[in-house]
Order: structure tokens, then sequence, then C-alpha cells
């Protein structure tokens, strides 16, 4: 027996993973498909929000500091949202780079702050009157 | 061969659990009539249809108890002993009945539960609604004192002190059935949850993936259901009073249903909405009454000096004032460019 | 035997906690917490080829627990240890009980899907944030690729250590 060679159940493992990411990924996709219109940022630390932006109507660049147990700055501007500056161990916050789709999505683990972009039409879920 | 089939099926289990796993859950919602309004529920869980029920069930029983439409309640039995002593009420009643007090005390009397009287002469929301004489006014409006509800908490009985007063608790009943509806849910194991009593909204938790709920601020001069702007909650009452909600128009003026305890004539303030945000649904309901009737400055004092709540005031001029702890929280959403947001304190 | 086990058990976890701790200067190309090459499942992998489960856990919990400590602070610590004991475990059961059907590889495929998903599970509850589905397809092909290469190192390893009868396999 050479155990070099994949055997039967690699084989399978990795088609399913392969076939299943794919299919998330389409479903991902699929479900954002319809998701256009204004873009909303809702920046979360701790799990309650910090603040929420309508990224359509920033006029001019403005810098965040969302500073707790890291040093840390968000940067909004017209259409995109990103971490800017995160002294966090891995930066991974940081190399997430510019959000501007609705269901883009920048995780800081260290500090527990999310940035997730929202669409209009999932915004409202019940209204006071 | 049978031991790769068993394997195959098994990850294609595993692939299908974790596709519904991770899908967005699906609502119970419930649409019911009670308290004279639309209730509308929105629950997430196991055991929702069956506490959503539960809800609605206990909901009426509270109406029941509170009405002044109908004999036999709480508040009826109160209003017909007028002057008359002592009257032994639910702890329910007890406990809307001293939340309405804390709140009659905090806003000087801005919102009184013994407007009753006054209400009635009006009529607005009713068939016939009317504009009563001027003296007729005077005379009722001396009948407006919170301080004549005695409540005796040890016995549970209540005595309400002079003849012709009468209690309604109109603008706090709804809010207590969301604190209340609120407590059943979690008792029932529900945490993600929404309930909306004619425009009283309370939420339980967050929403099932994490996120906060968006609840829209209803714009006080369009048609229902478009908004000016929406709060992001969770674990929070949202309360609106407006002069849209229910009024009658006579040559030309609108006079809406909530009253000036001070003048007995529908609030003129230069407030077209008051919204409160905070933990009591019961209490949030009376301060949107009593800011409303207030008016801008002294209501957004009264939020100051309540502390537990944060406020979007409408003015009649068009500005949207939103108390400091709801900033970050409220997003504007006046698509034709009618209101200017003014971010207050 | 039990002073020869021991002293395996010994140079596994050095090997290991060195491994891990060079892997934290090989830069990750994507930016997803979870995602990394898990070198320290060589190690693991082999551990579970020549030992007994216990002698496994135990590798595992002293690699994540000093690394952590050195690297990386307590919070990661329970992502580590979460994540290492429970794809340690599930490998330890598809080598027992599915060695027919899937190589090294497959199991060490198998190993990193399991310590990325907990991971990003652990993430989840932690941020009070659902970032699992999103993150997910991502994480099955970024398993498959560090799978893939670890699982290949250790197969060369294990080839390598049985030619030279360094080990041999419990009986």
């Amino acid at each position: 027996m050479n155990i070099r060679m994949f055997k039967k159940g690699d084989l399978i493992l990795i088609i399913s993973l392969v076939l299943l990411s794919g299919l998330i990924l389409a479903w991902n996709t699929f479900s954002s498909s319809s998701k256009e219109g204004p873009v909303t940022a809702v920046i979360t630390q701790n799990g309650t929000v910090l603040k929420t932006i309508d990224l359509a109507s920033v006029k001019n660049p403005e810098s965040l500091d969302v500073s707790q147990s890291f040093h840390q700055v968000i940067l909004v501007e017209k259409g995109r949202i990103c971490f800017s500056e995160s002294d966090c161990r891995d930066k991974i916050c940081v190399k997430s780079g510019w959000l501007t789709k609705i269901g883009d999505k920048a995780v800081c683990m260290p500090s527990k702050t999310v940035i997730t972009l929202v669409g209009d039409h999932q915004e409202i879920d019940s209204i006071a009157y | 061969m049978k031991k790769q089939a068993y394997l195959l099926i098994s990850l294609i289990l595993i692939a299908l659990f974790l596709l519904t796993a991770c899908g967005p859950a699906k609502p119970f919602t419930a649409d019911d009539f009670a308290m004279g309004t639309v209730i509308t529920q929105e629950l997430y869980g196991a055991d929702a249809q069956k506490t959503s029920q539960k809800v609605i069930a206990k909901i009426k029983a509270l109406e029941a108890l509170m009405t002044i439409n109908a004999s036999g309640g709480d508040v009826n039995r109160l209003n017909d002993q007028d002057g008359n002593g002592y009257v032994a009420v639910n702890p329910e009643t007890m406990s809307v009945l001293k939340s309405a007090r804390k709140i009659s005390e905090l806003s000087g009397g801005a919102f009184d539960v013994t407007v009753g009287p006054v209400v009635k002469a009006w009529g607005i929301g009713s068939d016939k609604p009317q504009l009563p004489p001027d003296a007729v006014l005077k005379h009722l409006v001396a009948l407006i004192d919170y301080k004549d509800v005695q409540l005796d908490q040890a016995n549970n009985r209540v005595s309400l002190q002079r003849p012709g007063q009468i209690v309604d608790l109109g603008g706090i009943a709804k809010g207590y059935a969301g604190d209340v509806a609120k407590a059943i849910y979690q008792k029932n194991g529900i945490q993600s949850a929404l309930i909306n009593l004619g425009g009283n909204v309370v939420v339980l938790g967050h929403k099932p993936d994490g996120s906060t709920w968006c609840i829209g601020i209803q714009n006080p001069r369009s048609e229902t259901g478009e908004v000016v702007g929406v709060v992001h909650v969770s674990d929070q009452a949202v309360v609106t009073s407006g002069d849209y909600q229910r009024y009658f128009e006579k040559d030309g003026k609108r006079y809406c249903h909530i009253i000036d305890t001070q003048t007995g004539y529908p609030a003129e303030s230069g407030l077209m909405s008051t919204t409160i945000v905070a933990s009591s649904s019961t209490e949030a309901d009376g301060l949107s009454t009593a800011t409303f009737v207030l008016g801008l400055t002294k209501g957004l004092d009264l939020i100051k000096r309540y502390g537990q709540a944060e406020a979007i005031f409408i003015t009649t001029d068009k500005k949207i004032y939103v108390t400091k702890g709801l900033q970050g929280n409220f997003e504007l959403k006046d698509a034709r460019h009618e209101y200017t947001y003014v971010q207050e304190g | 035997m039990n002073t020869k086990r021991n002293a395996i058990i010994i140079i596994l976890v050095c090997n290991a906690i060195l491994i891990s701790l060079l892997e934290l200067i090989i830069p990750v190309p994507i930016p997803i917490p979870g995602v990394k090459l898990g070198l320290g499942n060589i190690i693991t992998l082999i551990a579970i080829v020549f030992l007994d489960l216990k002698a496994v856990l135990l590798i595992v919990l002293l690699r994540c627990t000093v690394v952590a400590v050195l690297s990386k602070g307590l919070l990661m610590m329970a992502f580590s240890l979460s994540g290492g004991l429970l794809s340690a475990l599930i490998m330890w059961l598809f080598y027992k009980k599915l060695a027919g059907l899937f190589s090294l590889k497959g199991i060490s495929i198998v190993g990193a899907l399991v310590h990325n998903t907990t991971q990003v599970l652990v993430a989840s509850l932690i941020l009070h944030e659902l970032v699992v589905l999103y993150y997910l397809p991502i994480l099955l092909i970024s398993s498959i690729v560090t799978g893939f290469i670890t699982g290949s190192i250790s197969d060369l390893t294990v080839c390598e250590i049985r030619k030279r009868g360094i080990l041999s396999d419990p009986t």
C-alpha cells in the first residue's frame, strides 16, 4: 500500500467540501444579489452597537476612534468604510481593507469590534407609530 | 462499498445540517386584535406559537381589567366608586397605577390618568368627537389630579377621592402589556422576540443573528408605514406618541387625542411626535404622552430627570431632536429631505 | 516503557511548540480570523499514529497552552484549546475507525476543518455575531489547502519514522 496516495475517502471529502463551499458561496451571493440601494455600516463592540452610518450620506472622510482595550481607528468615506489603524496583534481587521458591498464584514477579534454592511430592505423590523 | 455509502450519506447530511443551521431562522409571526388595536408578534424559538398565544390571552385578560369601555374590570369598578372609598384591584392594575403615579409625579402632572372626564368630553377616537364648550372643560379640568388616586398597596386597594373623577389608563396600559409580553417570552425560554402593540414596540434580546432590531419611527405627516428614521435597539421598548394617531378636524383645525392636563384642550406644544426608548415599556408609554404635552424644552428636561430613557422629538417646524445616548443608534431616513436632524446635548 | 513514552511525549511537545512558534512568523495571506497553516497539526498526527489518545490530548493541551501564553494571551488560549482538543479528538476517531477510507491527508483536512470552524464558532459567541456563515466557504477551502499541506508532511514523516524503526505502531 502506498501511503502517499489518496484514498477514496479523501477524494470524497475534498470533492464534497469544494461542492459545499461552492454551494454556500452561491447561496451567499444569491441572497445578497437582491440587496441593492443604500448601504448602512453597523459598528458593534462587545455585541453592542456603537454607531450606524448611512454610507451614502457621508460627505467628508471621517475618522472614528473606537479605542477600548486597543487603540483602534475606523475610517469612513462616501460609500466605504474600513479599519484604518489598530494595535491588535495580527491586524486582521486592517488587512480586511475597504468594505463597500452589503454583506461585507470586517472583524477584530482581540477588540471584539465588528463592522457589518447592511442593506436597506432588511432595515426595518417594525414601526413605532 | 457499504462503508463508503454510509460516509457519503453522512457527509451530505452534515452539509445539509450546516446549511439549515446557519440559514436565517424564520420567525413565527402572529397578528391579533386586542386593546382596540392590532398586535403583531414576531418570535424566534421552539415554543414560539404557543408562547404567542399565551401572550395574547394575557393581554386580553389585562384589557378586561383596565378598559373603561366594558363593565366589570378593575378600572371600571374604581370609576363607579368615585368618591366612595376603596375598591379592591388586581396586583397588575396596582402595578400600572404605581408606574402611572411615578410618571405623573416626575412630569408634574403632564401625564395624568385622571384625565378621563376630559377625554370623555372630547370623544376623540370615538364615533362622535366634539368640541366641548369652554365652561365645561374648565369644570372638568378641575377634576384632573393624579394625587386623588389613593393607592393602598398593602391591601391591593385603590380609591378615587372625588365624585366625577375618571381614571383612564389608555396612555399606559398598552405599555404595560408590552412589558408583560416580554416577561412571558422570557419565562418560556424565548430569547428573541418583537411585539408591536398598536405602535408600541417592545423587543426582547437581539435578533437571532446577533444583530440589533431596527425600529422605524413613523413620519408624522406621511401615510402610515413611511418612516423618518430608524433606531437600532435590543431589549428595549420604543414608544411613540403623536398628533397624527387619533384626531378629528373641525373648521380646518386638527384636534389630536392627547389632552393637555392644564388646559383640557388637545396638546399644542409644538411637537408632532415624541418617541421614547427605554427598558420599561410601561414608563416609556407614560413618558411619551407626558413629553408630548410638555413640549420640546420641558420634555427634554423630563427625559434627563428620568435618567433611563432616550428620546426622539419631532417638532411642528420639522426638526428632529435626538438625545445623546441614541445618536449612535439613530439613522435619518428622510427620503424627501423635509426634516432637519438636531443632535441634542 | 513508560519512560520511553514520556520521552516521546516531551520530544513531540517541544517540536509542536517550536513549529507553532515558527508559524507565527509566516504571514497569512487571507485576513480572516481562524485561518492559519496549523503546522502544530503535524505533530498531533504523528502522535495519533504512534501513541494513545491520552498522550495525544496531553501534547495538544501543552502545545496550545505554552504557545498561547508566549504569544497570544488568555482569550486566545480559550480559542486554540477548544479548537485544538476537538480536532485532535476527531482526527483520532477518524484514524482509528476509518483508516481504511482516509489517508493521513484526509484526516488532516478533517482536523483543520474542525479546528478552524470551532475557532470561528467560539469567536461568534464572544462577538455576539454570527460570523460563521460569512466565512464558511473560505474556511472550507483553506482547510483543504492547509490540511493537505500538513497531512502530506506528516505522511512523509510517519513513513520515515516507520522505515527507520524509531517508533512502531501500537498493537
